[in-house]
């Protein structure tokens, strides 16, 4: 397609690289019950009068006051609307829907339409909602609605991809047996204390809770949404700062206008229109030409994105990792040495430069520093150092035999230059490595049955983004025993690293947990299972007709875009 | 002629039921499960995944898939994709797209194609000949993305005459560029077909003997000459027509052409059975209806073939 | 060609008609004694195009047959030291035709890249053209259910998407080689080499001279092969020189579809699809690998039509 290109999806989609973020499923077991409550009760920074919302926000250039103007933002064909059931439209629901917590451009949670959110001992927690906000159709937003939310997207049956956020509730497990049907349709640790509050009960202490608040399946949904799920997810009423112009048209746009009964940050802007791209590509194409005012920007285009777009293009590192995966279950992988020594014969400030034109980190660890805690840059050490002579030591001592090595990943959708040039170094700075056979699979499906059914035969790509900034998301769901997404990781498993994941989990303060999750990490990285190779961004780019483009954990930031008269 | 036509019919239905049979059992051959790979890296939960593949009934042998499929089309009803939108309503909403794409490049070919060759036999050999052999052959041999894009580039990106992509402007303006680039290979085809079939025409006995009853060149070129020459292009472009709708995945891709052919390599590739046999199925049936009407053509365009 | 992602539809057409070039192609010639294979290469001696022609396809050969008499001209002859470093660089000394992507150079990768090129060009053409001749002229000589039943396969490989049967069969083969490519791009190149054969054996059958030696008795696969064959091929002969290069250019469809050659193995397709995503910034990514494929493309057409002028007894 192109051919691309063609775009065609990765992921859901196309051949470009898609948004990298994945979400994740909390799933931890907790030991201790921390106490300190209020820890986390994060004061929101929503004022209701529109205009400069969030710190982040510039100053100056008039943006305190509505500006008016309707842009509009590239976007690739939505799998839904309604947030508990979509895997890829983060920008069109967070203008749609408000959520309980936001992050903005930093690594905290703020308060969006929650007004407190407490727990004594991480486990029972109780959540105000702001007084007065309203679904489109102008009734209030109630307790009631979160509750009835997150039922419907437990209830295994219903097939909503959100499902698996809220598996640490109470009750979860009873929504989806292992076989049959649940004989139940309510979380039984969901509990409506009044309008404007309710008490979750969770299966295992979690520090991280109010973090989490941000997956869309923790989104509040009104009583509409019940009676045809389907038909509202065409035009879906929401309680966010634009709401629906009509329905969704499908492969074409989805028009949306300010909401103004809004009581968080009104939006500078009049309206948005999420222009629909089959691929980024073309979207990127458009840009450029001045049709769409802010698109992703597909790593295809990273060489030349400085060129067309100047200070325009706006980058921000995500809690995104990019590695290479063993198949661990395969005994030829067993000693470390071997994958040490491949990670040192990987120059990534090469490929870096070379493939996403600087615009990526070299990864020293699992967590970049945008993370909570600060990330754990540095702790794979000398091993994540580009060192030939180390690696064909490493190599010899590892009793390597093979002269060949694979390399599998899914090809067409935007990773084949990154791994054509692992694959080129590795071949080329390993003497005693004659060959790099590429096993490009055709699309994810493939892929992931390789990994999942282990008959991948050679090293492999992986990758994880996580959809709230703390490091618990991808220790717990990769690099555990429990985690979703072990496959990633080569089924990589070490009681240690889970022991120290659920003290994490059930830390009483941030601090410590970040201690223990740190703990964790340092031991990932002793053992080695993969070799860390970047620290992804989200990247972005917008026309000359837009100013203030704020990008951060929750993509871009509809709310402060101005429109330039 | 009637029994002839009857028989093609019931043979079309043949093929019909093989050929989404065909379709059915490769999209269900290939490797891995589509709805777990729905989210890419992230995994579903398994009672999500195990309600979907229950809802679009993957645990079902391959055959009793394939029957529920047929059961729900001979009542109308295609099937919905993984995320429950009904397959009619994309294909409703796509065939039109590509449909006027296809039919602008198909009259662009015709035309182009056809005036080319003329003038290219009946210059022959001096230079309208020559520089339309040289686009012929360029044509030919310059894969066709890269065409597009360089077309993008230049006529869109830079000079702006034409919408980089996109169809927000219509007909015309947002299809020429694409029909253009679509049209371009078959063109050349034409015209290389065109200008061969008059050159020989030109040279056969009935010309000789309508030119030597004392009738005009002009005359004999227009009625005798191509007429005669047409049949080669006309089962080209029969043909072509089926190609074109359904060989526009490239070019819809890279202009943004929300057609059928994106739905089909978006859907291939996340393994979208309903959309895969809805749109394969539907282009199979419009290109045998097109090779149809082209042997019954034949027969009325050349005297000599006959379907007895 | 690629978006019909076959060779066929691209040399499409069903026809009975052929392109002729050359400055004897119409020439009035007077009959001599002589044979048509001697003809024909009088004929072909004085025709410059063939010279050039076939000079290029001959040199294209010995580029796939042994490319390392050619890609060490510059010093840099290995196509796999790459340096990531010198990224898309612009052509320089020792590297005539710039760096890729990777930082490989891509002069010797594109002489390197003719092997597996024009292998798959030339194997996918000579299957396809060897099922075609066959089933063409079985439905076009019989007829009846023979051709009723040819003409439905036909039909069903024709109609069925090229994308979907090239995935699933590549993929459940999981060897991607220059062999398995052909095999796939074969299977879905001949319907259009059928359909032109049996159409151009259909008007042949027709033609008086066959009429009067059935009339005298001759039949079957004698006929076929002495007098329909030879009077019905030439069509079918223009357009397998024409499949060629857009079985070349299809491949790189199959690499888009990331189930055609992988690297290591080293094909025009392979870059050119490569190309694309950067030939805003390094057009010379597309420029050279796209010059070497039109060539062999151009040649191999104008040879196999200088050819085929001069053993057409109509034309003589």
């Amino acid at each position: 397609m192109s051919a691309s290109r063609f775009g065609f999806r990765r992921r859901r989609g196309n051949r470009g690289a898609s948004s990298p973020r994945l979400t994740s499923r909390p799933g931890s077991r907790v030991l201790l019950a921390g106490v300190v409550g209020a820890l986390l009760i994060v004061s929101g920074c929503g004022s209701d009068d529109g205009g400069d919302s969030g710190e982040s926000g510039s100053e100056g250039d008039g943006a305190a006051e509505n500006t008016g103007g309707t842009f509009s933002v590239g976007t690739d064909e939505p799998d839904h609307l309604t947030p508990h059931r979509m895997t890829g439209a983060f920008n069109e629901v967070d203008a749609l829907f408000s959520g309980l917590v936001e992050f903005g451009d930093g690594t905290e949670p703020k308060n969006l339409h929650a007004e407190s959110i407490e727990s004594d001992d991480n486990i029972v927690w109780t959540i105000t909602l702001k007084d007065g906000w309203t679904w489109h159709n102008g009734e209030p937003v109630v307790a009631e609605d979160y509750v009835d939310a997150w039922n419907a997207t437990a209830y295994g049956p219903n097939g909503w991809a959100n499902n698996a956020q809220l598996s640490n509730i109470e009750g979860y497990d009873e929504l989806n047996p292992q076989d049959g049907e649940p004989e139940q349709d309510t979380l039984s640790g969901l509990e409506v204390i009044d309008d404007r509050q309710f008490q979750v009960t969770l299966k295992s202490a979690d520090s991280q809770f109010p973090y989490k608040l941000k997956l869309p399946g923790f989104y509040a949904l009104p009583a509409v949404a019940f009676e045809d799920p389907d038909a509202f997810d065409e035009a879906p009423i929401g309680n966010g700062p634009f709401r629906m112009d009509g329905t969704w048209e499908h492969d074409v746009q989805i028009s949306m206008v300010r909401y103004e009964d809004y009581r968080g940050p009104q939006p500078n802007a009049d309206g948005v229109i999420f222009k629909i791209y089959s691929d980024q590509e073309t979207a990127y194409t458009d840009a450029v030409a001045g049709q769409v005012d802010i698109v992703s920007v597909p790593q295809t285009r990273f060489q030349q994105v400085e060129q067309d777009f100047g200070d325009r293009f706006i980058s921000f590192q995500a809690v995104r990792l990019d590695w290479v995966g063993f198949p661990l279950w395969d005994e030829r992988f067993q000693d470390k040495r071997l994958r040490q020594a491949i990670s040192m014969a990987i120059d990534r400030d090469e490929i870096n430069e070379a493939i996403f034109a600087g615009i990526y980190e070299p990864a020293t660890s699992l967590h970049g520093a945008n993370v909570g805690g600060g990330g754990t840059e540095g702790l794979c050490g000398e091993y994540c150092e580009f060192n030939p002579e180390r690696a064909n030591e490493l190599l010899a001592e590892s009793g390597w035999t093979d002269s060949t090595l694979e390399l599998w990943y899914p090809g067409g959708v935007g990773y084949d230059q990154t791994f054509e040039a692992i694959a080129n170094q590795v071949r080329q700075n390993l003497d005693a490595i004659d060959e790099v056979q590429l096993q490009t699979q055709p699309g994810f499906p493939a892929f992931i049955e390789a990994l999942e059914e282990h008959s991948a035969t050679g090293m492999f790509r992986g990758g994880w983004g996580s959809l709230y900034p703390t490091m618990q998301n991808q220790l717990t769901e990769v690099w555990s025993s429990m985690g979703s997404g072990r496959a990633g990781a080569g089924s990589y498993e070490n009681p240690d690293v889970d022991a120290l994941i659920q003290q994490a989990d059930a830390a009483s303060t941030l601090d410590e947990a970040n201690e223990l999750y740190k703990q964790a990490e340092a031991l990932i990285m002793d053992d080695f299972p993969g070799v860390p190779l970047f620290y992804a961004t989200y990247n972005f780019a917008h026309s000359e007709n837009v100013s203030n483009v704020i990008v951060g954990f929750d993509e871009i930031e509809l709310t402060d875009v101005v429109v330039n008269s | 002629m009637g029994r002839y036509i009857v028989s093609r019919l019931a043979q079309l239905v043949i093929v019909f039921f093989g050929v989404t049979l065909l379709i059915y059992a490769a999209v269900w051959a290939l490797p891995g499960d589509p709805i777990r790979a729905l989210a890419g890296d992230r995994p579903l939960s398994e009672s999500v995944i195990n309600a979907l593949r229950d809802e679009h009934n993957l645990d079902d042998p391959l055959l009793v898939q394939y029957l529920k499929y047929m059961g729900g089309l001979l009542s109308g009803d295609f099937g919905t994709d993984f995320s429950g939108r009904p397959v009619w309503d994309q294909m409703a909403q796509r065939w039109p797209v590509t449909m006027r794409l296809a039919l602008t490049a198909w009259v662009i070919e015709a035309i182009v194609g056809i005036v080319l060759g003329l003038i290219a036999a009946l210059r022959r050999g001096r230079w309208p000949d020559h520089t339309i052999l040289l686009f012929s052959i360029a044509v030919i041999s310059i894969p066709i993305f890269v065409l597009a894009y360089t077309a993008q580039l230049v006529l869109g990106v830079n000079a702006g005459i034409f919408p980089v992509s996109g169809i927000s402007d219509g007909w015309p303006r947002s299809y020429i560029l694409p029909a253009l680039i679509l049209a371009a290979f078959g063109t050349a085809q034409v015209g290389r077909l065109v200008r061969a079939s008059v050159l020989e025409n030109l040279r056969a006995d009935y010309v000789r003997a309508a030119v030597a009853k004392g009738l005009s060149r002009r005359r004999v070129v227009s009625v005798h000459v191509l007429r005669n020459s047409l049949i080669a292009a006309v089962t080209f472009l029969g043909i072509e027509l089926g190609f074109l709708l359904g060989g526009t995945i490239v070019i819809e891709g890279v202009f943004n052409v929300p057609g059928v052919g994106q739905l089909l390599f978006r859907s291939l590739q996340t393994q979208e059975g309903a959309v895969v046999v809805g749109v394969a199925t539907a282009l199979v049936l419009i290109f045998l209806l097109a090779n149809l009407v082209v042997d019954l053509l034949y027969g009325v365009l050349d005297p000599r073939i006959r379907h007895d | 060609m690629t978006e019909r992602f076959g060779p066929e539809p691209t040399d499409g057409g069903a026809g009975v008609t052929v392109a002729v070039y050359g400055p004897n192609a119409d020439q009035e010639v007077t009959v001599r004694a002589a044979t048509l294979r001697g003809d024909a290469w009088q004929d072909l001696r004085r025709n410059p195009l063939f010279w050039i022609s076939g000079f290029l396809v001959l040199l294209m050969i010995v580029l796939a047959a042994i490319p390392d008499l050619f890609a060490g001209w510059f010093g840099n002859g290995d196509p796999r030291v790459c340096d990531l470093g010198r990224s898309n660089e612009s052509p320089t000394a020792g590297h005539p035709f710039g760096f890729d992507k990777q930082g490989c150079d891509v002069y010797a990768n594109v002489i390197h890249g003719a092997r597996a090129s024009i292998s798959v060009g030339v194997l996918v053409t000579v299957l396809s053209l060897l099922i075609a001749v066959v089933l063409g002229a079985a439905a076009g000589y019989r007829g009846k259910w023979v051709d009723a039943l040819i003409s439905r396969v036909t039909d069903i490989f024709f109609g069925f998407p090229f994308i979907l049967g090239a995935l699933v069969i590549l993929v459940s083969m999981n060897v991607r080689n220059i062999w398995t490519v052909s095999l796939v791009l074969a299977l879905f190149g001949w319907p259009t080499m059928t359909r032109v054969m049996r159409s151009s054996v259909l008007s042949v059958k027709q033609m008086d001279y066959v009429v009067a030696a059935r009339g005298l008795g001759a039949d079957g696969w004698w006929l076929v092969r002495k007098h329909i064959l030879p009077n019905a091929i030439a069509p079918v002969m223009v357009m397998a020189t024409i499949a060629i290069g857009t079985a070349i250019v299809a491949e790189a469809v199959l690499t888009f579809l990331g189930v055609g050659l992988q690297a290591p193995a080293i094909s025009w397709g392979l870059q050119l699809s490569n190309a694309q995503n950067d030939f805003q910034i390094a057009s010379h990514l597309l420029i050279y690998p796209s010059i070497f494929l039109s060539v062999t493309v151009l040649s191999f057409i104008v040879l196999g039509d200088v050819i085929r002028d001069a053993f057409d007894p109509r034309l003589r």
